[in-house]
């Protein structure tokens, strides 16, 4: 038998009231794996944390960390730590004591606290403030000491609960790196929760999808990023073209499709049958300035409005079809409002939004 | 850099002014009668000696009087902490939304009105003639008064955590409100228990409620003279001293030595509070 | 937990009922009772010593005078504290300030009953009710700043801001905006002092002359046990208007959040 996974949540399922905070959700976290829950706010990400981290009970399933069933075991005796959203760092305590907390209520000899504590000390840059109070450290200091303070504990499972969430934008991208740099040279299982899917792509191995309280999509962000299989993950993970299309022709693993005034290639997908209406995207990225002869997979349209980003310029058209589109080309193309152009894109990158 | 005297300034003359003339000046009178040779029946000539001072601290029976009045100061405190405590974790912690308020509420009715009017029912509830001692006769479980109740250090300190039981609430569910409650989950998820917890977060971060309930309860004590003298049989405390010695003996130079002591030792006790204990943080 | 849970709500209910609430319940049922003492059982209901009090020139003129005390100390202390408390908002860091006005909040109610006696005393002043207000406004003063105080700290400054951005001088931004804003804080402050000055009886006891306040009279009452049930009544009496009065005080306390600088 392989060993079993770091955490793992079978069937959980939590209702406030009437109200579904999670409905059936099953999820495996490899040891040394850091899995990032994404999901707009009340989606249910926060409540997944709290009953990983023991401060709320599942009504219904299990949670498992190395194989043992955890549920109904208090916070205090649970081999996880939680990173709180704010924080939690203890006002009464300096940094020195808020880091040893869970060391000294677990009785750990005094030369062990000291070791443990300048080892996370050192390992977050923050050696130069052990005597400091709380309340003379910045945002990204107080950050260091809450993630410091848990890793002492080397617990089996970090739990971080949108920590970044108050720091400004430039700070919060030197803590994303300096978490993935932690989490990797610990080789520790961290679960990560936020709303921000710029977030979660610098710093996961893999991604869970949350809405509504249910699991949408787990895997690795690019493979959702490009292939998602919902509308409402395409949309979250950033900007797309949607339309509905029937479909009227499936063979040797492509399949045709129209909008009712566009003709779409797509690859196949199993179960697709001829004469049924489907949703399918294409990422602006993907769309290229081209001519095509085929009338297939291309469109031509007027320039409605330009959005410049760095590298990229974002451009809004209205195709001869009828279509508001956009396309994202590098800033180094010549175009103006009221131009037309001509686009066209493969079929690999028309993805029919099915889930299995 | 100029300094400019702003309304904020103007606005402060007043009290500034009430304050000297009422407050300030009549302490520095009284610190200079302290100097004064002292002698009963309002027979004191002005002077400067420090007789007062040496024989307010050196008799033994003021040694005595300083040291029952903050025993029982003391012994009130801790009673009354120990019965507003759990209360106000109750009230703060268990309780949602405002209930808790309201019950502080019902606590402050029966309290804001005069405080004779309730040292009086306790008279009559603890006394010998009084409610306990008759109902306890009725029953037939003693055979005579007993007058531990009554006329002792014990009936004084009833009589103040009655007096002084939402005074401790108050300010320890205000500060107990505003720990936040994702301290406790954090110290839960570091591997404290229960116990643990009450006693590395909660109580440490309720110590400034606590100081200011040592404020409202210790520092009256050592000035009250009603109370022992309506309930408290033999005690003679501080207060007492002092309003004799001002309205029976008439020994202003004496009284106001005692005075200036007792004043002395609120101002260090109000310092050593908010220097140490976290008052001032409340408010910044 | 529950199990804890269900202490504590014991404990408080116990504490509320036994310690706060019985001891005034006993002297409300006593001022029936026809007998002199409190003594079980029960000798038979009557309203006699309520006839008794309300025919107690003593008694009423001791309230009327509490009330004169009270109204002379609760005009004094807001005209001079409320001003004061603006002062005390923006200086609230200059700890000599805070200090000064504070001190006489912090000190046994007996120092400043002595002191004034003997400042009194000193200047050859005849003691009366009007010295037993001036004493009594030293310590309303940082009551009222505190209360007060704290309503200003927690107004929005972008009020006054913004009236002075559109167009009103300091005084007409005061008097339009920050008073009208902070009256209700000024209201619970003057009834809190009137009630405390109306109750007070440690300073006055140094302060006063040949009248009587109700708490004087109380306190000589005590003495002669032939009194009790007089007293009994009259207390009633106090218990019951006093707590209408304190009961409306504190909800509308309560809804406006109202609270006092030290705690908040």
């Amino acid at each position: 038998m392989t060993t079993p996974p770091a955490l793992e949540l079978l069937n959980v399922t939590k209702t406030y009231g009437n109200v579904a905070a999670l409905r059936d959700i099953t999820l495996a976290v490899r040891k040394g794996e850091f899995i990032t829950i994404l999901g707009p706010s009340g989606s249910g990400k926060s409540t997944l944390l709290k009953i990983i981290g023991g401060f709320e009970e599942p009504d219904k399933g299990e949670v498992r960390i190395n194989g043992q069933v955890i549920n109904n075991t208090p916070p205090f005796k649970r081999p996880t730590s939680m990173v709180f959203q704010d924080l939690a760092l203890f006002p009464h305590l300096n940094v020195f004591e808020n880091i040893a907390y869970g060391l000294k209520v677990r009785k750990f000899p005094r030369d062990e606290i000291r070791r443990r504590v300048k080892w996370a000390a050192e390992l977050l840059h923050i050696e130069k403030l052990i005597d400091r109070r709380i309340t003379q450290l910045s945002g990204g200091q107080q950050q260091r000491v809450a993630l410091a303070r848990s890793l002492v504990l080397e617990p089996e499972v970090l739990l971080l609960d949108e920590p970044l969430g108050p720091l400004d934008l430039k700070l919060r991208r030197e803590m994303q790196i300096e978490l993935r740099r932690v989490q990797r040279s610990l080789k520790a299982t961290w679960v990560y929760v936020t709303h921000d899917h710029e977030e979660a792509m610098t710093m996961s191995d893999r991604v869970a999808i949350l809405n509504e309280g249910r699991l949408l999509a787990v895997g690795d962000i690019k493979t959702i990023y490009e292939k998602p299989c919902s509308r409402f993950v395409a949309e979250f993970l950033g900007e797309a073209n949607f339309f509905e299309a029937r479909v009227t022709q499936v063979a040797e693993g492509k399949t045709l499709l129209d909008t009712g005034s566009m003709l779409l290639l797509a690859p196949s997908k199993p179960g697709l049958r001829e004469g049924e209406i489907i949703q399918v995207m294409i990422r602006p990225e993907k769309i290229k300035l081209a001519k095509r002869e085929e009338p297939i997979n291309r469109s031509k349209g007027k320039v409605l409005d330009l959005t410049y980003k760095g590298a990229f310029v974002d451009v809004k058209f209205e195709t001869e079809h009828g279509y508001v589109m956009l396309a994202r080309f590098t800033s180094t193309e010549s175009i103006n409002i009221g131009d037309t152009i001509e686009v066209a894109w493969s079929a690999e990158d028309v993805i029919i939004l099915r889930c299995r | 850099m100029k300094r400019r005297l702003s309304i904020y300034h103007i606005y402060a003359i007043p009290t500034t002014a009430y304050l000297l003339l009422f407050f300030y000046i009549p302490i520095i009178t009284i610190i200079v009668y302290s100097f004064w040779i002292g002698g009963p029946f309002y027979e004191f000539k002005p002077g400067f000696t420090l007789e007062n001072y040496v024989r307010f601290l050196t008799s033994r029976v003021t040694q005595n009087v300083m040291i029952v009045t903050n025993v029982v100061a003391f012994l009130s405190f801790l009673a009354t902490l120990l019965v507003a405590y759990p209360i106000a974790y109750f009230l703060a912690r268990v309780l949602k939304g405002d209930t808790g308020l309201r019950i502080i509420l019902l606590m402050l009715i029966p309290l804001e009105m005069n405080y004779l009017i309730r040292i009086f029912a306790w008279r009559n509830i603890l006394g010998e003639q009084g409610f306990i001692n008759n109902l306890l006769l009725t029953l037939g479980i003693i055979d005579e008064p007993v007058r531990i109740f009554f006329h002792s250090m014990y009936a004084v300190i009833i009589v103040i955590v009655h007096n002084a039981l939402p005074y401790a609430v108050f300010p320890l569910y205000i500060t107990l409100r505003s720990i936040p409650q994702n301290l406790y989950q954090a110290a839960m998820d570091l591997g404290s228990n229960r116990v643990s917890t009450f006693f590395r977060v909660t109580l440490p971060l309720s110590m400034p409620g606590i100081a200011v309930a040592f404020l409202f309860i210790y520092v009256p004590m050592l000035g009250e003279f009603a109370i022992p003298a309506l309930v408290g049989g033999k005690t003679f405390l501080l207060g007492n001293l002092i309003t004799r010695q001002y309205l029976d003996v008439g020994n202003w130079p004496y009284a106001s030595a005692a005075t200036i002591s007792l004043l002395i030792i609120t101002l260090i006790a109000s310092f050593l509070v908010f220097k140490y204990m976290g008052v001032r943080r409340l408010y910044e | 937990m529950s199990k804890i849970k269900l202490m504590l709500a014991g404990f408080t209910a116990t504490v509320i009922t036994l310690l706060i609430y019985f001891p005034i319940a006993v002297v409300v049922v006593f001022s029936f009772n026809e007998g002199i003492y409190f003594l079980l059982p029960l000798k038979g209901f009557t309203t006699k010593w309520y006839e008794e009090v309300l025919s107690n020139m003593e008694f009423f003129e001791s309230i009327v005078n509490s009330m004169i005390v009270a109204a002379m100390t609760t005009s004094g202390a807001l005209l001079v504290g409320v001003p004061a408390a603006f002062s005390f908002v923006r200086l609230r860091r200059n700890t000599p300030f805070v200090g000064f006005v504070l001190l006489p909040f912090l000190v046994p109610w007996l120092v400043i009953g002595v002191i004034s006696l003997v400042f009194f005393r000193t200047l050859g002043l005849q003691l009366s009710l009007l010295t037993v207000s001036l004493s009594h406004i030293i310590y309303s003063i940082p009551l009222v700043i505190l209360i007060v105080a704290a309503r200003v700290l927690s107004l929005n400054p972008n009020y006054e801001k913004a009236s002075m951005d559109l167009g009103a001088d300091r005084m007409r931004t005061f008097i339009n905006v920050t008073l009208p804003l902070t009256y209700p804080a000024i209201a619970v402050a003057a009834l809190i002092t009137f009630i405390w000055s109306f109750d007070n009886f440690i300073i006055t006891f140094f302060t006063i002359g040949t009248e009587q306040t109700f708490p004087i009279w109380l306190w000589g009452s005590l003495r002669h046990p032939t009194q009790v049930p007089v007293i009994t009544a009259a207390s009633s009496l106090i218990i019951i208007i006093g707590s209408v009065v304190v009961y409306l005080l504190e909800s509308y306390r309560i809804r406006k959040g109202i609270g006092i600088t030290l705690l908040e």
